[in-house]
């Protein structure tokens, strides 16, 4: 069985297609898979075991021709426990929303779906999406599945690990400040910010509402391609969806004559692992016919700043629906204001609660103009300093992340630290602008990812460049995962 | 920047999230050390505009006033914790009279 | 109004107006009035999570016909808000409206019968809470409340005035003349009893002596004003307890007061919640919203012809002022009156018979101006007849009670019943002499001077002609023949 778990997705359509295997099959090889590792690695907070395997029943009864139309058909994938299913419970990794289960289906789960792809489970995640290591989720932290004693990363970790792991096909995540490519470096995993606005994002419980957008993580970067075709493209229950006909599937991956913009200096804090692979991947690059153009990002700690300003203030607005009055946990008390205050406080955990406060303080008057206000400007400040970048250079290659995967609890108490994670991550969140991070091997048992960055719309680009850093790269083995995870 | 107790309670007060007295402590440690990595930002301040045009909503990609059917409104009350004769139950508003 | 004490009194409006589109400001729910509650809910306007608005084109079409109709200009760019507060019946935490970049500003509303008006601020488009209904008396004694979210997402529009009204009539005026005009747009249902529309009042004393900006001046936002009726009771009851703090030297506190129907006073109505501090910010889930010159130059072009418009037509065409009034306070009156008009009708003529006869029969058989039997052909070829001579005021009278009987045109009803007047005067001398002389000893009587004589011989012709004569022409060739005056 363990050959069908090392198929990638789009090996995986063309064998069930054929027949030569049954997405039956498939869908029960991953199932038995989770059957054996969810337990101790924590990656799904709820598998979908019965709807799973009934619809690879169904999948398995159409024709050849039916067949052919869905380009998804069979594949098993995992999604983010922010995005809501009509199925199972939707808990965002919060108490709050323990049990809740949502009445719809979130626009790109329903595209996937149509594509023909079985929903496995729901994956763990930070809390609201908040949080860089899935030890903020109400529920547990997921580990890393290269090293059971690290974090995943996050907010989708559980969904990254699942990929890795070999718990799931492909996933669905969701990035409002790195919260896809920085697990996916962590987890060895493909993963994708696609630029704002590409995919819907009705259905996503909302973080920062200007700064979220779902993205796939896979295992190789055709597999992104594929996924993002079937998930991009405008809906009209996202007034900030774009009209863009989703980008054409290519295995284009030349990056002859390409300018690529390298990083002139790293701040201090940048591991040295990481910046010694990303100039061996880069020489590599070159060596492979591309220009290297030195370019300075705009300031990743303004950037870092402004974004923890602005991701609060949205934040401490999107949560005040969770109040106990129409959904969700309610802690019940002695009028309005006391239910509100006891029921938000019994259900939000601590980062979210920090958030909460500081998105508040930031809004508040008096402080608006120097928090909100100036973190606009900065934002606005960055999105123009990509734009003259991308006058001299076709994309960046640059870290995803400055550092590796980190011991669990390592930056639980110190939030500032968990937050420079984000360093290279939320400045496109910021811009709005696409971003890949592919792996590039194991170092010190290892996953290490480098990112590339290009201007809006990119995406077939950033897939190109990123086929030639796979070609380049070490390719990834499978982690062994252990039943008794880190014990 | 350096927060007080009194700008806390003030916070949650408006966020509406009870804090216990440990949560207060350490939310004045963390809000004040975040706070003071955002001297960073420095003076600029945003314009009023929008940040670009594109990401503008024009007349003809607005949603077209034509009503859909309700879906289940049973099952969205039923999600209600507390809810009576069709619906959501709140307690008491007023508290000081 | 300049008080005793010398103080003036400084009045503005906050009004907000229920558009009447089919779905809500963001959700397609339907927007229907008086479904059992909770049926008309959806995850979007129950604020469930992952949800986002999508504006509603209708809506916005509406707040701009209101917007241009009060003579405001447009922000062909406008951006939407939120503004952050928790209560009971408000789903996300926050409202979705506008702040900074509202739809439209600088607009005016005439005062009716002054030569002054109101200027607006502002127009902006806002969503709609759900509705409480209190386990209690009230609000105040209530245990618990139920929550009804029917109405939460329905789209308003607020309407800010300038602080430019100086007594309560002037607020009355200001509020007939703005809902009058809202009227003519069919914008909304604009029931205040109902809660489709809704004023705020803000109400300040401006002392004899003060100098510097308005807004210093402490002032109250007057609330639950469900009727033009309380408003103006309201700001009178305010007018008097502000004045008396006046001159008793105590402090007028800026808050809210609710007004109390039943007492006729106003109720602080300050609670020990947070400060308002709404924190707005951009609303990152709608872009801002663009509108194109030349759209916006169309909804303009295809306004109907407006109250103010209405009267001064009316007052070229020599409708008295009065009648002009009573006329524009209805769309569907005056629309009626001009269709009247167009097929040939005087003004004046029309007038008189639509505010009398029509009027009480259009009342009578519960009808709207323009629908029914008696439609605007059909009362301008009425009013021909009549103008013609060829029927009397008595006998188009009874031609238009036949008409809501009968639904047939006058020509008709003139025919079937033989109603013709008959003031042909050859025909009608002829019928006169006859009567005289079958009829001596009466002619002789009043001769001799009974004037009451010439009745009975003038009800002799009429029914020689079955009624058709003329009454007057009959009474003056009758009184020729007896008098021997104007003899042929």
């Amino acid at each position: 069985m363990s050959g069908l778990l090392d198929l990638t997705l789009t090996e995986a359509v063309r064998a069930t297609r054929s027949g030569s295997v049954s997405t039956s099959e498939l869908v029960s090889a991953y199932l038995s898979r989770i059957g054996r590792f969810n337990g101790p690695y924590h990656i799904l907070l709820e598998v979908l075991e019965e709807s799973a395997t009934q619809r690879a029943h169904e999948l398995d009864a159409l024709s050849a021709s039916e067949r052919d139309r869905l380009p998804l058909y069979g594949v098993p994938v995992a999604v983010k426990d922010n995005l809501v299913m009509d199925r199972g419970s939707t808990t965002a990794g919060s108490r709050i929303l323990e049990g809740y289960r949502a009445p719809y289906n979130a626009t790109v789960v329903e595209r996937l779906e149509r594509a023909g792809a079985i929903v496995l489970g729901k994956t763990n995640l930070d809390e609201f999406a908040m949080g860089s290591s899935t030890e903020h989720s109400a529920y547990g932290p997921t580990l890393n599945p290269w090293d059971p004693t690290r974090v995943p990363g996050g907010s989708s970790g559980g969904s990254a690990a699942a990929v890795a792991g070999r718990l799931s096909l492909a996933a669905l995540g969701s990035d409002t400040g790195g919260s896809i490519r920085q697990p996916a470096a962590y987890c060895g995993v493909v993963g994708l910010l696609p630029t704002y606005g590409r995919v819907s994002r009705y259905g996503l419980i909302a973080f920062a509402s200007s700064l979220d957008q779902v993205g796939p993580i896979t295992r190789t970067v055709d597999d992104a391609a594929v996924l993002l075709r079937v998930m991009a493209g405008f809906d009209p229950r996202d007034q900030t969806s774009l009209r863009e006909p989703p980008p054409d599937v290519s295995d284009e991956a030349s990056v002859r004559g390409l300018r690529l913009g390298i990083l002139s200096s790293y701040p201090e804090g940048v591991d040295p692992v990481v910046r010694a692979t990303l100039d061996h991947m880069t020489r590599a690059l070159a060596d492979a016919g591309a220009r290297l153009v030195s370019v300075d990002l705009p300031d990743p700690t303004r950037a870092l700043a402004a974004y923890y300003v602005i991701a609060p203030a949205e934040a401490s607005s999107n949560l005040s629906r969770y109040d106990g009055v129409r959904y969700g946990k309610r802690k019940e008390a002695e009028g309005l204001y006391a239910l509100y205050d006891e029921t938000r406080a019994a259900g939000f955990g601590p980062e979210v609660k920090n958030r909460i406060m500081l998105g508040t303080f930031a809004l508040s008057a008096g402080y608006y103009d120097a928090y909100y206000g100036r973190a606009t400007a900065v934002r606005k400040a960055i999105a123009d300093g990509y734009d003259r970048i991308f006058e001299r250079v076709d994309a960046i290659v640059c870290p995803t992340t400055p550092d590796r995967p980190f011991p669990l609890g390592e930056r639980l108490s110190d939030p500032w630290r968990m937050y420079l994670s984000d360093l290279y991550t939320v400045s496109l969140n910021l811009a709005g602008l696409p971003g890949l991070s592919v792996p590039v091997g194991l170092q010190e048992g290892l996953p290490t990812a480098v990112q590339v960055v290009g201007p809006r719309l990119s995406e077939p680009l950033l897939f190109r460049i990123g086929r030639a850093i796979e070609r380049a790269a070490a390719p990834m083995p499978a982690p062994d995962l252990k039943e008794g995870g880190a014990a | 920047m350096r927060l007080s107790h009194e700008d806390v309670e003030h916070v949650a007060a408006l966020a509406r999230v009870r804090l216990t007295p440990q949560e207060r402590e350490r939310m004045v440690e963390v809000l004040s050390s975040v706070l003071g990595h955002m001297e960073v930002l420095g003076d600029e301040m945003a314009g009023e505009r929008p940040l670009s045009t594109d990401r503008i909503n024009v007349l003809a990609r607005l949603r077209e006033d034509r009503p859909c059917p309700i879906q289940d409104s049973g099952r969205l009350l039923a999600l209600g914790p507390n809810t009576r004769a069709g619906q959501f139950v709140v307690p008491r508003i007023v508290q000081d009279i | 109004m300049i008080l005793d004490n010398g103080a003036e009194v400084i009045i503005g409006f906050e009004v907000h107006v229920e558009l009447k589109t089919a779905t809500k400001l963001f959700c397609p729910c339907p927007t229907a009035f008086g479904a059992a509650p909770n049926t008309s809910i959806c995850p979007v306007c129950l604020g469930h999570p992952g949800v986002l608005p999508a504006l509603n084109q209708g809506a916005v079409h509406l707040a701009v016909r209101a917007a241009l109709a009060l003579g405001c200009r447009i922000n062909l760019l406008s951006r939407f808000d939120r503004k952050n507060y928790f209560y009971a019946d408000l789903p996300k935490g926050y409202q979705i409206s506008q702040f900074d970049h509202p739809l439209a500003e600088r607009g005016a509303v005439a005062l009716p019968g002054t030569s002054r008006q109101v200027r607006i601020r502002r127009i902006h488009i806002e969503e709609e809470a759900g509705k409480l209904n209190h386990e209690g008396e009230n609000l105040w004694t209530a245990q618990s409340s139920l929550v009804d979210f029917n109405r939460a997402g329905i789209p308003l529009i607020e309407i800010v005035s300038e602080p430019d009204m100086r007594s309560p009539e002037d607020g009355r005026l200001y509020l007939h003349s703005l809902i009058r005009t809202l009227a003519y747009l069919d914008v909304s249902d604009l029931r205040m009893e109902e809660g489709s529309l809704r004023c705020d009042a803000n109400i300040s004393l401006k002392p004899a002596d003060f100098e510097g900006d308005l807004e210093d001046i402490p002032r109250v936002e007057l609330k639950n004003l469900n009727s033009i009726r309380s408003v103006v009771r309201g700001l009178e009851y305010e007018i008097e307890r502000q004045a008396a703090l006046l001159d008793a030297g105590r402090p007028v506190m800026r808050e809210t007061r609710g007004f109390d129907d039943a007492s006729g006073t106003t109720l602080s109505q300050r609670s020990k919640e947070a400060a308002n501090d709404y924190r707005y910010f951009p609303e990152p889930d709608l872009p801002p919203l663009m509108l194109e010159a030349a759209w916006v130059d169309g909804v303009r072009d295809a306004l109907p012809m407006l109250p103010d418009a209405w009267a001064a037509r009316m007052a070229e065409y020599g409708v008295r002022a009065q009648d002009a009034e009573v006329l524009v306070s209805d769309p569907a009156l005056v629309r009626f009156t001009d269709a009247v008009h167009a097929q040939g009708a005087p003004f004046p003529e029309a007038v008189s018979w639509i505010l009398g006869d029509v009027a009480r029969l259009q009342n009578a058989h519960h009808l709207p101006y323009g629908e029914g039997p008696l439609t605007a052909p059909r009362l301008a070829r009425l009013l021909a007849l009549v103008q013609d001579g060829r029927l009397s005021g008595r006998m188009a009278k009874e031609v238009l009670e036949a008409m809501y009987d009968n639904d047939q045109d006058p020509d008709v009803i003139v025919e079937t019943r033989g109603l013709r007047q008959v003031s042909d005067v050859q025909a009608l001398t002829a019928i006169v002499e006859r009567v005289i002389a079958e009829n001596a000893k009466v002619a002789e009587d009043f001769r001799t001077g009974k004037e009451k004589a010439l009745a009975y011989l003038v009800g002799q012709v009429m029914k020689a002609t079955r009624g058709q004569a003329e009454p007057a022409v009959a009474n003056r060739l009758l009184r020729e023949r007896l008098t021997g005056g104007g003899s042929q």
